[in-house]
């Protein structure tokens, strides 16, 4: 029985990814580097198309399938969707796979959780540590001592300076940039924040705060998540 | 012998002349590079050659001997590629895109003719341009995107996705275009300027002129200064 790799989502991002995830399994895991796998789109509601020429599966017809091996990956760029989605399917077994582009640099020292997604020309530098189902677009740069947690997601062109701690759930807009962190005194993104496409963020942001413009102002603070 | 013309001996024009003889050999894989002929087409360029390629006027560029002539358009003023697509199309010289070995091109995308895509430029997934898009380095196009013609991205654009953009749109450095929705696109009517790191939330009306962030039409902004 062949491996079988199910991507979740058709919303925009799972379909942007989908021309070269085959590719980016390969070239990560070496037992995959064959080839000899095939790959499909998962859908919630019945899958009845064939999304850009590529076959697309019910959740449940993809947890009942007989393959061997179902290895899975969650495109949806909202972090809690994402994490409820994404154990979901861990929880009934399923391996989660990065899908880590190619071209990415990955330096020394990085840690990542389960199912990182890594997109296109990002870089990551030395010395970080990254949750679950970190979801870090194209050309993305994470420097030295950065944390990130589970669920966070970074747009492209995002740049996270030195000792930057972002925590669970955190979104991060468009080209966004975080600087100033220390060894001794890392820049804090509480958990649940959300930043906004072009912030340029310089102090430290409360948990559940939307921050927007340069300097980075906090524009209403969301109810604070249960867990 | 093929004969391409790269209008324009400007700065952009310079900088794509590289780009100009693999985009030929890679539509014409049959023919030997040395039957290729590239040149500048500038009547204004007071010279004779640039950048070691001959410059020829439009005149001399549609008189040259050629078995097939080729041209593309450096020029970042979407308004003057129209012109001289105007004028050349109809004498028989046919317009090739110019494409980056980087730039990448996903599936369900489509683009129309004489297009410009300079490096590490990335249009995702199923979305439509037209014709003579100019996309500088490192911009991208993301999923779902409409963009009409003679539309110029300098380098750095962020097009997310859902993002519907009329003809003779012109985007400076960095700006950035926030995602729309299927049933909501963001659109940026004809003839809209967004400014050079602008950050666009809102829809942006025809003929408008935006910057800043979040991006605010050029008018009321001065006004507020003054």
């Amino acid at each position: 029985m062949k491996t079988l790799f199910g991507l979740f989502g058709t919303g925009g991002l799972g379909r942007e990814v989908m021309p070269w995830a085959p590719a980016a399994l390969q070239n990560h895991y070496s037992e995959l580097a064959d080839g000899n796998f095939d790959s499909v789109f998962l859908e919630n509601s019945p899958a009845t198309n064939i999304v850009n020429g590529c076959s697309s599966l019910s959740v449940s017809d993809f947890v009942t399938h007989s393959a061997a091996r179902k290895l899975f990956h969650v495109c949806i760029g909202e972090g809690t969707a994402r994490l409820d989605i994404a154990e979901r399917l861990f929880s009934q077994g399923h391996e989660p796979a990065h899908l880590i582009h190619p071209t990415v640099e990955l330096r020394h020292n990085i840690s990542l959780g389960k199912g990182a997604y890594i997109g296109e020309w990002s870089t990551l530098t030395t010395d970080i540590e990254a949750g679950d189902y970190m979801q870090c677009s194209s050309m993305v740069l994470i420097a030295p001592g950065c944390r990130i947690g589970a669920g966070v997601t970074l747009s492209p062109r995002v740049c996270c300076g030195p000792f930057t701690h972002i925590e669970d759930r955190v979104e991060i807009g468009t080209s966004a940039m975080i600087l100033g962190g220390t060894k001794d005194n890392p820049l804090t993104i509480g958990r649940d924040a959300v930043i906004g496409m072009g912030a340029v963020i310089t102090k430290p942001v409360p948990a559940g705060a939307v921050v927007v413009g340069n300097p980075g102002k906090i524009i209403r603070v969301k109810e604070p998540a249960s867990t | 012998m093929i004969l391409f013309g790269l209008v324009g001996g400007g700065g952009l024009g310079s900088e794509l002349i590289v780009h100009s003889l693999p985009s030929v050999m890679a539509k014409h894989p049959e023919v030997a590079p040395e039957d290729i002929r590239v040149v500048y087409v500038d009547s204004a360029l007071q010279r004779k050659t640039f950048l070691g390629m001959d410059v020829l006027s439009e005149e001399e560029f549609l008189a040259a001997p050629a078995t097939t002539r080729y041209f593309n358009i450096a020029i970042g003023n979407g308004r003057i590629r129209e012109e001289v697509a105007k004028r050349l199309e109809p004498s028989g010289a046919k317009p090739i895109s110019l494409m980056h070995e980087t730039t990448d091109m996903r599936v369900g995308s489509s683009v129309g003719d004489g297009a410009i895509f300079t490096s590490r430029t990335t249009v995702t997934a199923n979305s439509a341009i037209g014709r003579y898009f100019l996309c500088q380095g490192f911009s991208y196009v993301a999923h779902d995107c409409v963009v009409g013609d003679f539309v110029s991205f300098a380098g750095r654009v962020c097009c997310n996705g859902n993002v519907h953009i009329g003809n003779h749109v012109t985007v400076g450095t960095g700006a950035l275009l926030r995602q729309g929705t299927e049933d909501k696109p963001l659109q940026v009517g004809d003839g809209a300027t967004i400014g050079m790191g602008a950050v666009v939330t809102k829809d942006v009306p025809a003929g408008a002129t935006v910057v800043g962030n979040p991006a605010r039409p050029l008018s009321s902004s001065r006004e507020k200064k003054a």
